[in-house]
């Protein structure tokens, strides 16, 4: 009779709790800390340059081959030309900003990329650029 | 002929009306309790959910046959007896306590006839499991009943609730009505109206059960549902008195939704409770037992009051 009783007054608790389910488009929900969404291109705050050197770490440890480095030499030195990532193969484990060695790359938040288009998932370097909104832990909405 | 015209609409714009709030609560307050959301999704709201339902069943096949019909028909009859205030009762009989248990017995056995059509085995095996069970409880109801009548002497449901107007029939008969409420509660368990039926999804029998005839079945459930609550407010509540200045229907309400509402939650509380012969020894082991010797002590009171006149 007693767990009859507990889980009557725990069922009455839950109808007047928000409920945990939520209406997908609607209604917003703040996703868990470190949850990683899209990687994003970082850039230098002093220069406003892009810190990544175009090494290609991130090109030979990614999983599933999603990310394309292009590099040109100037003067000798080798620096960045393009970078791209297709996020329709990408399965968003992170490799590349962990063994960036500059820590060029990091996961944002975004995760919700629904879309009809499938070449809207290949990012370019200046898309990549502009995820940095995404950085801080915000509601879906964005 | 005008009164009774209105009383007639009355009865039938309170039945509706319920109908309507209880389908919508049934699946608000059963999501709720799972914390999910209930209707929000659909686009219909909560208001136009339960409509959205009907016009579904609709959709899928609108045949009925002969004994849904009856059944849909003698679920809405049985209000007839059922006094709902001083007033607002069409058929006044002196022992329409008796006729309305026994319409209610006729009423389930016309579930089992409409199981007995289907061409699936298991369909017919659970509804005449649940019939039996059903049965089984009415067995300490009918005790919890006559104690009752013994206390107020009377078979007539108007007159029990005028006896109630000093003290609740619940003060005199607290073990009654914790036998009443729980037998009420199993027998609305049975028909498992906030879960839904293991058939649809075991069997391949979803033209069987999904069409108009499924709604009339659910609506006859439910009637069963609201009749078997407002006895429980009749005999124990004092159904319509009022009590110091609160008006005595609007208390009638609130105390149908209370009852109403806790019948649910613990419909919630108690999902494993479906094993027949779990059942089969609350029934015989604290039903039946309880309600006799609650009927023996009321009738040892009884005599000692009217026969011997010592109390």
């Amino acid at each position: 009779m007693r767990p009859v009783i507990r889980d009557f007054f725990i069922c009455l608790g839950n109808v007047f709790r928000k409920p945990r389910a939520v209406v997908y488009p609607k209604e917003k929900i703040i996703i868990p800390e470190n949850s990683r969404g899209i990687p994003r291109l970082k850039l230098d705050l002093d220069t406003l340059e892009i810190i990544c050197n175009g090494c290609g770490v991130c090109q030979k440890i990614c999983p599933r081959q999603c990310i394309e480095v292009k590099t040109v030499i100037e003067n000798g030195k080798e620096y960045l030309d393009e970078f791209y990532i297709d996020l329709s193969k990408c399965i968003f484990c992170g490799n590349c900003a962990e063994f960036c060695s500059l820590n060029a790359i990091e996961m944002t938040y975004r995760h919700q990329l629904a879309d009809s288009d499938k070449n809207s998932f290949k990012y370019e370097k200046l898309d990549l650029i502009k995820q940095a909104d995404y950085s801080v832990r915000d509601f879906w909405s964005k | 002929m005008t009164t009774i015209f209105l009383k007639v609409l009355y009865l039938f714009l309170i039945i509706t009306i319920n109908l309507y709030i209880g389908a919508y609560l049934v699946n608000k307050i059963s999501a709720r309790s799972e914390h999910r959301r209930g209707f929000s999704i659909s686009k219909a709201g909560w208001f136009g959910y339960p409509a959205l339902k009907v016009l579904k069943y609709l959709e899928k096949s609108y045949k009925i046959n002969i004994w849904e019909f009856l059944l849909l028909f003698l679920s809405f009859f049985i209000w007839t007896i059922i006094p709902f205030s001083t007033w607002l009762v069409l058929i006044k009989l002196e022992g329409d306590l008796i006729i309305a248990l026994l319409f209610y017995m006729m009423l389930i056995f016309i579930f089992l006839i409409n199981a007995s059509r289907s061409s699936y085995e298991t369909i017919y095996q659970n509804v005449s499991r649940n019939v039996l069970m059903a049965y089984s409880f009415e067995i300490p109801i009918i005790f919890c009943v006559s104690s009752i009548v013994l206390i107020n002497r009377t078979l007539n449901l108007k007159e029990i609730v005028g006896f109630q107007y000093q003290f609740w029939n619940i003060v005199y008969q607290p073990l009654g009505f914790v036998v009443f409420f729980t037998a009420v509660f199993l027998q609305i368990k049975l028909f498992s109206l906030t879960k839904t039926n293991n058939l649809i999804f075991k069997q391949n029998s979803e033209k069987e059960i999904s069409g108009f005839g499924r709604f009339i079945v659910r609506v006859a459930y439910y009637n069963i549902f609201y009749f078997l609550i407002v006895l429980i407010i009749i005999l124990y509540l004092a159904g319509w008195q009022n009590v110091y200045f609160l008006n005595g229907n609007i208390l009638f309400i609130l105390k149908f939704y209370i009852i109403f509402i806790v019948i649910l939650l613990l419909d919630k509380a108690t999902p494993l409770l479906d094993d027949y012969k779990y059942l089969i020894s609350i029934n015989w082991k604290f039903l039946i037992p309880v309600a006799v010797a609650n009927f023996l002590l009321t009738l040892v009171f009884f005599i000692l009051r009217n026969v011997y006149s010592l109390i």
